[in-house]
This record gives structure tokens, sequence and C-alpha cells, in this order.
């Protein structure tokens, strides 16, 4: 080989030669099984639920394709002591890593075009994935860099591409005009700035990483820091903190119990903004704005499980002589088969762990709870003042139980995530995640394909079967812990409350004919509501005392 | 020599019959060990030897699969209060979180040792020249190992536990951590158990050493039976001979013709005995250091 381009060229598809196809597969999977299931079900590329779903799915599998690429190209780091300039590294990194990502969503379009007959463009999307590669390869910094400054500087590009995102499909809630039909010259524009902001920023990055230098600060970051420590310590201050609970809460609390309450703070700003933006607007239809925060309220339960899994990580690694890490390298920092040392000798009991880490959640998943029902009443507050027709939060069938699923749901997935990917690890939550893709596969085929009322027969079928498992798991788990001494007569008094309450509120809230599988969903869901109480200790002795 | 240290005062820590396999890998083989309270122990043994993994059954981060582990005389697995509340703990791979600043480090273990001792604590911060305000994750790796050190000592542990406390440290470091070995068994009763590779370092703190070798307790002893349990003795015999003669207590044996050097395991009035008896002469007979004891024991 002659040249570096050449030789870094070989080495990026010669490492890469499972994860670039892998990923590549990987990323096209669920697109083409949903494809699949709904054109053989006849409906046509055209319909706008193909729109919807290709503007949904095609940010993941980008990212997906992304992945594969990062892991076929290996850490920048790898070339420092090597002699080439920051600007050969990031350069060849940059381009090789465009241009491959870009080819892939074109093969993926392509592909889709042929098998569906559908007419989706393909140079909008190739344009928009070379660019986001940047932000991507940008983002792989944010660990070992001052991680605060580096957030700031990569949101500037990513928001610049969600920008460019949202004008080609249109704001929040007005419909879509034309769905990167054409690329105009104010697009070409903000994605030359968003890939040159990219660039020049890894390229800073690299050089001071090469020197060992720690990357530069914003003021902004140290008082961000500051009021948010300020604000998240509360009445623990600077002090000696009271006990050991509290201390430990403290370290749940900063380090994992805000994300879902600053997410659902970021993401109720949106609509809100909207709403104060419509509100001084001629009348336009609100159903859209309403939609929007009603999904969040179920949306969170899914992000819950996702952050519950969070309170098993591994966050204590010694990594202070590492300086920049491939894809592999990050997830591997992650993952751990059991609980750090540093947690593994805190003085203090399992259960109490366990308390600690319910109380945590309970308070993540209430103030989310809070900021979003405080979202939806300030949007029907609007409404009511500019005299919108009231929506009703009942759902046939279903009702008044709506909401109050939607303030336990993020409990209920929370907690129960956290139980499960402590004892799991990562080969569990692999496992978890695949066996959840593959259940909504399962089921958007079954949708797609079954008669409505066999589909219905053979849901009613199956939710009784796993209500009934659900609840035969949570006694059995409940006699195990009991056995273990890991439930204190406090927990039991708690546990045995919060299900009768939660059935008492079923009864009073149900809909007027309810169907015969709600009563062992029921069950279930009280079940599945109490069942960290006995598991999270169980779990934590799992992991602690491998 | 056992697998027992002679002392008069009452176990800190009983193995019993300690197994554990990792998948198909056997880890700790059998093992049995009873250290007492105490004076410094010095556990050695070369990479994948077990220290880390008998290091971590104390620690109750590994259950034992086979046999009994007790601290205090409690088992640490169902009482890590009781015995973690007691014992201070430096990993070898510093386990520390990384987005803590080192005031908040303190601040936060502080929570979890009533004994701990505040003014100690600012002693150790200052004599370490670690900055309160520095973020962990910023520490070098010296920095970090102190600011490890100074959570495991500022409440004063009945127990130190020190997972190759020294490894990958410059001088001035091991110093400090040397210093407050010492500095910890100068409060009576305080028992300090250590592994490392070093054994110069071990040779010169520790008064009991155990050898540990493809998972099994090789040699446990005070460092003064060690030494004087271990000669390297040169014999000349009255012929040359082809093959070494058998030697009592013999570990290896190297030489030609009439002159072998014998390395064994006891007592020199007993061995120059043993050497008259087999018609030879002994032309010298030298102490051996740490160092070459473990690598003979480990290469026997």
């Amino acid at each position: 080989m002659r040249s570096i381009p050449q030789a870094l060229l070989w080495e990026t598809l010669s490492r890469g030669r499972w994860s670039l196809p892998g990923l590549f597969l990987l990323g096209n999977g669920l697109p083409l099984l949903v494809y699949g299931s709904l054109y053989g079900s006849g409906i046509k590329a055209a319909d706008p639920i193909y729109v919807i779903l290709q503007f949904s799915l095609l940010p993941l599998v980008i990212l997906q394709f992304a992945m594969g690429i990062s892991i076929a190209q290996g850490p920048m780091s790898r070339l420092y002591t090597w002699p080439v300039s920051s600007n050969t590294i990031v350069a060849w990194h940059t381009l090789s890593g465009a241009a491959i990502l870009a080819l892939e969503t074109a093969l993926a379009a392509c592909l889709y075009n042929w098998l569906f007959d559908a007419q989706w463009p393909i140079l909008g999307p190739m344009l928009f994935a070379a660019v986001a590669w940047s932000a991507f390869q940008l983002l792989q910094f944010i660990p070992t860099q001052n991680s605060v400054s580096v957030i700031f500087l990569w949101s500037c590009p990513l928001f610049l591409s969600l920008l460019w995102l949202m004008s080609r499909y249109g704001s929040w809630i007005s419909p879509p005009t034309h769905y990167w039909r054409e690329v105009t010259f104010v697009d070409g524009a903000f994605l030359s700035i968003a890939a040159a902001t990219c660039y020049a920023l890894t390229k800073t990055g690299v050089q001071y990483s090469r020197s060992n230098e720690p990357f530069p600060r914003l003021g902004i970051s140290t008082w961000l820091i500051a009021r948010w420590e300020s604000l998240t310590l509360g009445t623990w201050g600077q002090s000696r903190f009271r006990s050991a609970v509290d201390a430990q809460l403290w370290y749940e609390f900063i380090l994992k119990g805000w994300a879902l309450p600053f997410l659902t703070a970021v993401v109720m700003f949106f609509p809100l903004i909207t709403i104060l933006v419509r509100f001084f607007l001629p009348p336009r239809n609100w159903d859209g704005v309403v939609e929007l925060v009603l999904a969040f309220g179920a949306v969170q339960s899914a992000l819950a499980l996702i952050f519950g899994i969070l309170f098993s990580l591994e966050y204590s690694t010694n990594r202070s002589d590492k300086r920049d890490e491939g894809f592999e390298d990050l997830l591997g920092t992650f993952y751990s088969e059991s609980m750090g040392s540093f947690l593994a000798v805190r003085p203090i009991e399992n259960r109490m762990f366990s308390n600690i880490i319910l109380w945590t959640i309970a308070k993540s998943t209430a103030l989310s709870s809070v900021i979003w029902l405080a979202g939806l009443i300030a949007v029907l507050l609007v409404m009511w003042l500019k005299n919108q027709t009231p929506v009703t939060l009942t759902v046939p069938g279903f009702g008044a139980w709506l909401l109050p699923l939607a303030i336990l749901g993020p409990w209920i997935c929370m907690a129960n995530a956290a139980s499960f990917a402590f004892i799991a690890a990562h080969r569990g939550l692999i496992f978890l995640v695949v066996g959840i893709a593959t259940v909504s596969l399962l089921l958007l085929i079954a949708i797609a394909q079954l008669p409505r009322e066999v589909f219905l027969q053979i849901s009613v079928v199956g939710l009784s079967i796993v209500s009934v498992l659900v609840v035969m798991l949570t006694s059995w788990v409940f006699y195990r812990s009991g056995r273990a001494n890991q439930l204190t007569s406090a927990t039991q008094v708690l546990s045995v409350s919060l299900a009768i309450g939660i059935l008492v509120a079923a009864f009073l809230l149900r809909p007027t004919d309810p169907p015969l599988v709600a009563f062992p969903l029921t069950l279930a869901i009280a079940a599945l509501a109490i069942l960290p109480f006995a598991a999270l200790p169980l779990a934590i002795g799992a992991s602690r005392h491998r | 020599m056992s697998d027992t240290f002679s002392s008069s005062s009452s176990p800190i820590i009983t193995i019993d019959r300690l197994s554990r396999h990792f998948g198909h890998k056997l880890a700790l083989n059998d093992v049995s060990l009873s250290i007492p309270r105490g004076g410094v122990v010095g556990l050695i043994g070369g990479n994948g030897a077990g220290k880390t993994t008998l290091l971590r059954h104390l620690l109750g981060m590994l259950k034992a699969q086979a046999g009994s582990v007790k601290v205090f005389g409690l088992d640490p697995v169902a009482n890590p209060v009781g015995v973690l509340g007691k014992t201070g703990y430096m990993s070898e791979d510093r386990n520390l979180p990384n987005w803590m600043r080192v005031r908040d480090l303190i601040r936060y273990s502080a929570a979890f040792y009533p004994a701990w001792d505040d003014r100690y604590a600012e002693e150790l911060r200052d004599a370490f020249d670690l900055d309160p305000k520095a973020r962990v994750g910023n520490l070098s790796r010296g920095q970090r190992a102190r600011a490890n050190l100074l959570v495991a000592l500022a409440h004063r542990p009945e127990l130190l536990v020190l997972d190759e406390p020294s490894s990958g440290l410059d001088p001035v470091v091991r110093r400090d951590i040397l210093g407050a070995i010492i500095r910890t068994i100068g409060e009576e009763g305080r028992t300090v158990l250590f592994s490392s590779h070093l054994l110069d370092e071990v040779e010169r703190v520790a008064d009991r050493v155990a050898i540990i070798h493809e998972g099994k307790i090789m040699l446990a002893a005070s460092m003064d039976e060690i030494k004087e349990s271990h000669r390297r003795m040169t014999l000349r015999f009255q012929q040359p001979l082809t093959q070494a003669p058998k030697f009592v207590g013999s570990l290896s044996c190297d030489g030609d013709g009439p002159e072998w050097t014998y390395v064994c395991s006891g007592e020199s009035g007993q061995l120059r005995e043993a050497a008259h008896a087999l018609g030879a002469t002994v032309v010298s007979d030298a102490a051996m250091s740490l160092d070459e004891i473990f690598v003979t024991r480990v290469t026997q």
C-alpha cells in the first residue's frame, strides 16, 4: 500500500468484514419487516403511514450503520503515534466513514424502492447520512473529554442536522410538505455548515487528545454544573451527609435518577413553546398537540425501561489514562458482569441498597409524571381559553385507566428493568432488547396478516397466560426474598398496600363494559408494580456477591 | 510450615477449604488460611495465582462456592455491614467514581463509617496533595491511588486490605503507601493484608507471608520463619557424581562433578548434619531472599 488513505481503507474494510455487513443487515431488518407486513396487507408505499415510518426509522437505521463503521474504523487514538497530521487522521476518518454511510443509506433506499414499489428519494438521505457521520464521530469523544463542554460542542452541529430534518418534515404538528424530494440551496448550506463545524471540532479534539491536554473548557459548563449541583444537592448541601442512606440517595439520583425527568422536561418544552406561539396565532387544529403530549405519556414508560437499566451499569471504572474510544470500547466501559468494587464494598445491606434505588426510581418517575401532567394541564388550559373543543382523556373500552396507567407505567418499567439488569449483565440485556424487538415485530406481522377476530382471540388467550405467569413469578420471588431475609415488615406492608390500592383504583375507574382479559391483566399490573420490592434486593445480592 | 500463622492472638480472617471456579478454570483450590489479628501479611503470587480472587472473597464480592470465609468471625456475604464497616479496601483497578470531585468522594465515604476521622482525612488529603475540587476522573494514576488509599484509611479500619497497592506507581507514591501501612499497624491490634508482585516491598514491611500458586496456598509463615527455614547450601562430595544425591528438604539442586548446590527447606543445623551423614562437606550455607524463595517455590 503506497498511501495513507489506501492503508486506512484497507484497515477499515478488513476490520469491518463482519461489522459492516452485519450492522447493514441488522439496520435494515426492522424496516424491511415493518414495510413488508404493511405491503403484504395491501398498503401502498404512497400511503402516509409509510412516509411517517420512514421518517421515524431512518435515523435509527443510519445510527446502526454508523455503529458498524465505527467498529470497522477503530479509535482515532491508534494513529496518534504515527507520522500523520491530526488533519489527515480526521479527514480520512470523516471522508471514508461519510462515504460508506452515504453509500449504505443509498443502497437501503434503493432496496426499499425495489421491494415495495416505492419512489423514495435517495440524494437527500445520502447527504443527511454523510453529515450525521461527522456528528457521530464527534460524539465518540464525549466520555473521555471534558464531557459537558463537548456535549455543548456537538449539540451545535446536531441541532443543525435536526433543523434541516424538520425543514423537510415540517414542525412538530404541521403536516409534512416534501419528503426529501428536493435539496434546496438552504438545505445544502445548513448541511455544509454542520459538517464543517463537526470536522473542525473533531480536529481540535484530536489535537488536544494527541498531546494529552485537557479539552478547552467553556465557562458556561462550569457555571451550569455549579447551578445543577446546587439544585440537585438541595438540602444535602456541601456539608456531611446525615447517614449512609443519605449519601447513597445522593449518589443514585445525581448519577441516574435525574435522567428521565430531565428528558421529559426537554420533550415537553417543544409542545409548550408551540402552544405559546399558537396562542397568538389564528385558530388551528389543536388535536396534534394534545396527541403529542398524550403519546409522550406512553413513551415515558418505554424511556423508563431504558433508564432503569442505567441503575445496574458500571460508572466507576478506571479510565483516567484513556483518551478516546471506539464504539466497542465505549460499550465495554459501561457493561460489567458484576457490581464494581467501589459500590460492592459499601458497608450497607443489600435490602437497604435496594430501598435506596427504589426510592430514587420512585422520585425520578414521580418528577417525570408531574412534569408531563403539568404540560398536559397547560395544553388543556390553553385550549379552554381559546374555546377549543375539550379533549376527552378516556378511551373507549379503556375507561379512565389511561392517566393512572401513564403514571404507573414508568415505575413498573424502570424498577423491573433495574432488577433484571442487575442479574443479567450484558448478555441478558441483549436478550431483553432482542426479545422486546422480536415480540413487537411478531405483533406487527400478526396485526397485518391475521384476520382481526383471530388476532383478538389469540391476544386474549396469550395475555391471560402471561398475566397468570407474572402473578406466579411475583409470588415465587416474594417467597425467595422472604426466605433470604430481604423483606422488612415495612416493605411487606408497602407492597400489600400498593397492590390493594392499584386493584381498588382499577375497579373504581373501570370502563362500563371491561373486556374479560382486563381482569388477569389488572392482577398482573399490580404484581409487576410490587415485584421490584422483592426482586431488587435479590438481584443486587446476585450482582454484588457473584 | 502450615497454612495457619502461629500466633497467640485470635484470628481476624479464617478461610476454610475455599474453592472457586470461573467456568472451567479453577481459581482457588481448597484454600485454608488463618490470619491472626495484628501485623502485616503479604500475599504473594504470580499473575493469575488467585490473589485477587482470594481478597474478593474476604470482602464478600465473591461468594464461596465451596468452603467458608469468616472475617471478624462473620460471613462477609451474609453480614456486609459488620465486615465492611471495619475494613478498608484499595482495589487493584482503583475503582472510584470518575464523576465525583475529591471533596465529594471524602464526604460521601465519610457517611458510611461511624468511625470516620475528619481530621485524619484532611491530614491525609494534605499529605497526598489532593486538590479537593479536582474530579476523580482527571487525577493521575498516582493521585488516584492516593485518593483510594485516603478513603480506605480515614475511618481507621481494623483490617486494611490492599490489592496490588504499588502496581504501576512511581517510587514516591509507593513510599506513601508503605508509610500508610506502617502508620496503620502502629495503631494497636490493626491488621494489614496486601497482595503484591514486588517482593522487596513485601520483605520490607510484612511480618508474615503467604505464597499462593495456581489457586493453592503453598506456604504461610512469619517472615523470620521463612528466611530461617530456606537455605542455599553448596556441598562437596568425595568423588564426582553424575546425579545429585537425594538430600533432605531439597527443593531444587544444580551442579555437576563433586560440587552440588541445593535450595532446601529446613534449619541450618539439621541440614548440616544431613550433609555430613551423606559424606559431604558444606562449602557454603547462605540465607535466601524472599524473591529467591518465591521463585524456587513456584517453579518447583
